[in-house]
């Protein structure tokens, strides 16, 4: 076939959108609803839905006096869990064991090979890998018409939550076919459900200390928000009639649904990357700095308002037991400790964004010296920024940059925060701010240095090693009466702990007693990690320098 | 034209220009330049590490070179990626089968996937089928098809598209001799038609006998390329040895006649009706030499040829480390 006629074809090709054209989508619809698993999907899913629906029914009319527009919402409320079920559960599964069985079983390769475009053949996937519980949502529609419109239940409760659903399905789906995609392991089915498990139900709990944004990556605040307007009187579904974004008030499911796109644009672009060049890194150096000062803009903005309007302040723990009730009240009155935790927990939250996009963006040592090859070879200059190979060293620095200044924002904001402010009563807020300062530059660039130069796997090893054994050496010694000072000074080797110095400072403030062991062991430590940058670093322009004067020799050689 | 075939101003249908490919610390193809011209069947061949399944990746385009250039009928692959793509049917060793369908439903995604539709769709699909022999199979599902079955699944995958340049990556492997040798029917059939075949085989002797050109690859590096006959000879180092049997017994002055042939030397006369000599040159002048003999009176009824392997050549390296 000539280059016109190829030329021809490839621009006949189904677009994105085209989906009724798209081949991935058809694979996956005659593989996936086949006779057997369209009649079983009827008979378990269009069965259970009605069996809801009948339940609700023949309660209304057997037992109680209520019209079916007031018991509606039970059997509502169910088919909505039944939805999130079929949609975020069992389909993010699906998605993630598709996808790894396609990668695992070198099925990908074909689909590399193909002229589709990337956008295409990742909404091929996108659509196809789950369409048995698409169906199996289908079959659940027609009764949830049915008791949306019987039970007159209106449109400003179901759409939002509808809304909702969907974007936290688009975002479930794009993590789950990025985990089986690039880890292509048969597991991957696990993690994923093991992921939305954590986004569900560990990562909203953080909402409590004022950072929001974890909630709003579920469906939980639409449906609180529904839940609150259909059953004003259940306590339990209290709920705020706005979100806060810094000051500005914004509908709950808006904002899940910007949050929610925002990630899965992120997902979508690790899978876009990928599609285009298998050996891509997942982020782009310019993507990934993108995207921490995105995060970072999100995470002040929801911890923003309940600073300033001191609602971080007020813990609110449902309990009976006096115990608990009397620790409650003693945090409470006590709002140094609160604002220490918070402080050490957006440091916490800063530094895993940062070490997660490290190890995206930096390059091993032999891709490294790949990219100088390949720039040789290209007569283009060593000194290449953007490219995948090149040297993270400048993004490390321009995400230390925004990571430290986050979190200096937000620890000024605390700092002005009224109940704070009265803590602090005239006293100077700049050793906080130093210290926090010193935590954040020394971990961030030791790490993305020693990374640079000992590799993901050689630094991973030791950067666990490091990281956790100071914290277990001082729990240990903790638990005897003799190592209890020996323990604070050891919690402060730790790059995990050293984030809490900042607020420990804060606690700090009015205490005569001088609390230094811990902020000595904290010393000491930044003084060990800021050694180990100083060396890997070293080592990296030696290296660099060993490879260009190989190169000289090479020309000379060759011209000689 | 020289050894490569490919007449002046005329682009190769592949062109390989410094390749190297580095995985980690791990050299896996070094400095690798290479021409194949169109039409032909061309046999990668070495131990196993040697790079060819690297070349054959970075030549589909799923493998991007440390450093190096590859051009698909003048097309630098990096830059008119999907056009490259669309021109390439590349089948990998241990070709995987999507087990969850049907024979024709697996060949239906690919062909939709390079932009067939409708009546083209099925019928190059019938067609394909009929080519590798499994029309039996057309709605069973691909986890029930034997390895040998699955292989030619996989070659009519790759040719649906009509390529014109074909990767295939151990094809034979599991196939039975009814359908190597189909295999090899197909590839001389596409080659006709202008379709470059590039293969990689560890069933040697079929290799030699199916392939225009070769090209030896150990660790890394290309030692040889060229015609089967000159990769042979100057890979062993020996001229290959033809024999001859005579219908009738030669007149007196049929030595003398024979030597003052071209590429001809070393004559040994067995007996009185058959001859060994090494002989030079490739395979069309040979076939002047036996015509010429014939003109002359001296009625050729037998030929054969006896020469160091490829498999001899293979074991060398892999024991010798060259």
């Amino acid at each position: 076939m000539s280059d016109k006629a190829q030329t021809e074809r490839l621009k006949i090709l189904p677009q994105w959108w085209q989906l009724w054209r798209n081949p991935i989508f058809h694979r996956y619809r005659r593989s996936r609803l086949r006779v057997s698993s369209l009649i079983t999907g009827a008979l378990l899913y269009g069965g259970t839905s009605l069996l809801f629906y009948l339940m609700a029914l023949g309660v209304t009319v057997t037992q109680t006096e209520l019209p079916f527009e007031e018991t509606a919402v039970y059997p509502f409320g169910l088919l909505v869990f039944l939805q999130i079920f079929i949609l975020n559960f069992v389909g993010t599964g699906e998605v993630a064991a598709g996808m790894a069985r396609e990668s695992v079983d070198e099925v990908l390769t074909y689909q590399r090979l193909t002229p589709l475009s990337p956008a295409t053949k990742i909404i091929g996937y996108l659509v196809g890998l789950p369409v048995r519980q698409f169906y199996h949502f289908i079959l659940t529609v027609p009764v949830t018409v049915i008791i949306i419109t019987t039970g007159q239940i209106p449109t400003e409760i179901w759409l939002p939550i509808y809304a909702v659903l969907f974007t936290s399905t688009l975002m479930f789906y794009l993590l789950a076919m990025s985990v089986g995609f690039i880890m292509g392991k048969r597991f991957s089915a696990l993690i994923s459900q093991g992921l939305v498990a954590l986004l569900y139900f560990a990562l909203p709990q953080l909402s409590n200390f004022g950072f929001v944004i974890f909630e709003y990556l579920t469906i939980r605040p639409a449906l609180f928000a529904a839940a609150n307007k259909m059953l004003p009187k259940v306590k339990m579904f209290e709920h705020d009639q706005y979100a806060l974004f810094y000051h500005w008030e914004v509908s709950h499911t808006i904002y899940c649904i910007v949050l929610q796109c925002l990630i899965a644009w992120i997902f979508y672009s690790l899978m876009l990357r990928r599609w285009r060049r298998e050996s891509s890194h997942l982020l782009s150096k310019v993507q990934s700095v993108a995207i921490v000062s995105i995060l970072h803009i999100i995470t002040l903005g929801g911890v923003w308002a309940n600073t300033s309007n001191g609602s971080i302040f007020d813990v609110q723990i449902q309990t009976r037991n006096p115990e608990m009730a009397l620790l409650q009240q003693t945090v409470s009155e006590n709002v140094e400790l609160i604002a220490a935790s918070v402080l050490a927990l957006y440091g916490i939250i800063g530094f895993s964004f940062a070490i997660l996009l490290q190890y995206i963006y930096t390059p091993d040592k032999f891709r490294y010296i790949a990219g100088l090859r390949e720039r040789k070879n290209q007569d283009k200059t060593p000194y290449a920024v953007l490219s995948d190979s090149a040297s993270g060293i400048p993004t490390s620095l321009l995400i230390t940059l925004i990571t430290t200044v986050a979190w200096l924002i937000y620890s000024n904001h605390l700092s002005q925060s009224p109940r704070i402010a009265e803590f602090i009563a005239g006293e100077s807020w700049l050793p906080i701010d130093t210290m926090l300062i010193a935590v954040s530059v020394t971990t961030l660039l030791s790490h993305g240095l020693s990374l640079e130069y000992l590799g993901k796997k050689l630094n991973g090893t030791i950067a666990c090693f490091t990281w956790v054994t100071p914290l277990a050496v001082a729990l240990l010694l903790s638990a005897w009466s003799f190592g209890e000072k020996a323990s604070s000074f050891i919690y402060g080797f730790s790059p995990l702990s050293m984030h809490f110095s900042p607020g420990y400072l804060i606690v700090g403030l009015h205490n005569s007693e001088d609390p230094t062991l811990f902020i000595y062991g904290c010393q000491v430590g930044l003084f060990v990690y800021f050694s180990v940058g100083l060396y890997c670093v070293i080592r990296i322009i030696q290296r660099h320098k060993r490879f260009m004067l190989m190169r000289e020799s090479n020309s000379f050689l060759a011209k000689n | 034209m020289d050894e490569t075939g490919i007449p002046p101003g005329d682009s190769p249908a592949i062109s390989i220009q410094d390749l190297r490919i580095d995985y980690g610390s791990h050299l896996a193809v070094d400095n690798m330049s290479l021409d194949i011209p169109k039409g032909v069947i061309y046999g990668l061949v070495g131990p196993n590490g040697a790079g060819k399944t690297s070349t054959f990746k970075a030549l589909a385009s799923l493998l991007k070179p440390t450093i190096g250039k590859i051009f698909i009928d003048g097309h630098d692959i990096l830059t008119h990626q999907r056009l490259a793509q669309s021109n390439i049917g590349y089948m990998p060793d241990m070709a995987p089968v999507a087990s969850d369908l049907k024979v024709w439903e697996f060949l239906d995604m690919f062909a939709g996937a390079h932009g067939l539709s409708g009546a083209e769709k099925s019928t190059r699909i019938d067609e394909c089928i009929a080519m590798v022999n499994l029309h039996s199979e057309y709605n069973a599902m691909c986890h029930s098809l034997s390895r040998g079955m699955m292989q030619r699944l996989v070659l009519a995958k790759t040719m649906l598209h009509r390529p014109r340049l074909l990767i295939l990556d151990e094809p034979a492997s599991g196939m039975d001799i009814k359908s190597r040798v189909g295999l090899r029917q197909i590839l001389r059939d596409l080659c006709k038609q202008g379709s470059t075949v590039l293969i990689s085989s560890h069933i040697l002797p079929e290799l030699t006998e199916m392939c225009d050109m070769l090209g030896i690859l150990h660790r890394g590096k290309l030692l040889d390329s060229g015609t089967v006959h000159g990769v042979l000879h100057r890979m062993t180092g020996l001229l290959p040895e033809i024999k001859i049997r005579l219908a009738v017994a030669p007149d007196s002055h049929w030595k003398q006649w024979l030597e003052d042939q071209k590429f001809v030397s070393n004559i040994i006369g067995e007996d009185i009706k058959n001859y060994s000599f090494h002989y030079e040159g490739e395979d069309d002048d040979l076939a002047e030499l036996l015509q010429k003999m014939v003109a002359a009176g001296y009625l050729v009824c037998r030929v054969s040829e006896n020469q160091r392997s490829l498999e001899d050549i293979l074991l060398d390296l892999e024991y010798d480390g060259h």
